[in-house]
């Protein structure tokens, strides 16, 4: 979960760790339906996206109001050894355009696999990685890059 | 792999394996901050106003279907009374909870709900048709529902739940049987209570009162608390499957 969290996070590990967190909590509370769930990865995958889409609709666009100076996140800014190149292109990436991106070339989902985790229409998965391929493009260069398990 | 695949892993990282020392230490710091949790909801609380609320409700103990809003099974009242500051206890004859079974509940209380092997036993409320207040300014539990509604806010209830002895430690102060089991009970009545009962060797039920009951109704609803061998089982092994070293 770690792993796809700081994907998902791109690369910031505070906030991969508070996704890991919530999605927990958010299994433990709902333990009942997890076990009743036909696919369990798809679930969690679910859960940590979920996580994620709430995390952003509470930062709102300006950011949260804090009492105190928070300390500064170093994954905010470019760390030893990370790779800023990628960062910035996947946080100029939406969260679910990101997470398409996450499924479909990292954990190497097929569409309908992709759709299921993220419960949208395969055509959205579609069009999702299409436009995410389209924005990482402006910001990277690497060669023509095909999805493991395209249809 | 390609390089953007390549990058992301990477970027993913690793993650480093757990000792089985620490995976012990995260489960007992979490189950004492659930059992702080629930002192603290318990002792802030208003005891005495469940106390009023329930003795303007003439109803029996029933049972809903685990808080999901269904009407609540009728129950019948009456067997052992034990009298005490304005609650009885009257015998449970609704739907028993998975995994336990209840003998006794107070009179106007019902088995809300629970998680694995845990129970709340709480008032019944009356819900006014009309409610004079914003209803989206009632505090909410964990689970999203309204506090009185929710079973894992223990406060103005009675939660039940079952601890693995090196999370909860070794019993302290005076010794008593409850169901014939050794037990003691934590607390003098006026706040929160704790009534902790020995299941097995590694296995305590605890049952913890935020509302005005007696210590002799606290110990024969204690009594009445019969907890299934598989939960106490699977309590009692709660660390056994902890991955191991490499």
């Amino acid at each position: 979960m770690l792993y796809t969290a700081r994907l998902l996070a791109a690369g910031d590990a505070f906030l991969a760790e508070d996704l890991v967190q919530a999605a927990l909590t958010k299994l433990y509370i709902s333990w009942a339906s997890f076990r009743r769930a036909d696919n369990a990865a798809a679930y969690v995958r679910r859960a940590l996206v979920n996580a994620l889409m709430d995390e952003r609709r509470r930062a709102g666009r300006f950011g949260r109001p804090v009492a105190e100076l928070p300390e500064r996140s170093t994954t905010t800014a470019v760390i030893n050894d990370i790779d800023a190149e990628l960062v910035a292109a996947l946080r100029a990436l939406p969260p679910r355009m990101r997470a398409v991106l996450v499924f479909r070339f990292v954990h190497e989902l097929d569409v309908a696999q992709t759709a299921e985790a993220l419960r949208c229409s395969p055509g959205t998965v579609k069009s999702q990685t299409a436009r995410a391929l389209v924005k990482l493009r402006a910001h990277l260069s690497f060669p023509q890059l095909e999805p493991q398990g395209a249809q | 792999m390609n390089d953007f695949r390549a990058r992301m892993d990477r970027l993913g990282g690793t993650v480093e394996p757990v000792s089985e020392e620490a995976i012990m230490a995260d489960i007992a710091r979490g189950e004492k901050a659930v059992r702080q949790r629930r002192t603290i909801r318990a002792v802030t609380g208003s005891a005495f106003g469940v106390a009023a609320l329930v003795a303007t409700v003439s109803l029996t103990g029933v049972m809903t279907n685990g808080g999901s809003g269904t009407p609540p099974a009728s129950a019948i009242s009456g067997g052992p009374a034990s009298t005490a500051s304005g609650l009885r206890l009257v015998d449970y004859t609704g739907r028993q909870p998975e995994g336990f079974t209840v003998d006794t509940v107070p009179e106007g209380f019902y088995v809300q709900g629970g998680l694995e092997d845990t129970l709340t036993i709480a008032p019944l409320t009356p819900r006014s048709p009309e409610p004079v207040v914003d209803p989206s300014g009632q505090p909410s539990g964990p689970s999203g529902r309204p506090a009185q509604d929710d079973p894992l806010v223990l406060e103005g209830k009675i939660g039940i739940y079952l601890e693995h002895k090196a999370v909860f430690g070794e019993l302290t102060g005076p010794k008593l049987k409850v169901g014939g089991k050794e037990a003691v009970l934590i607390g003098d009545g006026a706040a929160m209570t704790q009534l902790v009962i020995v299941m097995s060797p590694e296995v305590y039920a605890v049952l913890q009162f935020d509302v005005p009951m007696s210590r002799a109704q606290m110990i024969e609803m204690g009594a009445g608390l019969h907890v299934h061998q598989s939960l106490i089982d699977k309590r009692a092994h709660v660390f056994d499957n902890l991955p191991k070293k490499d």
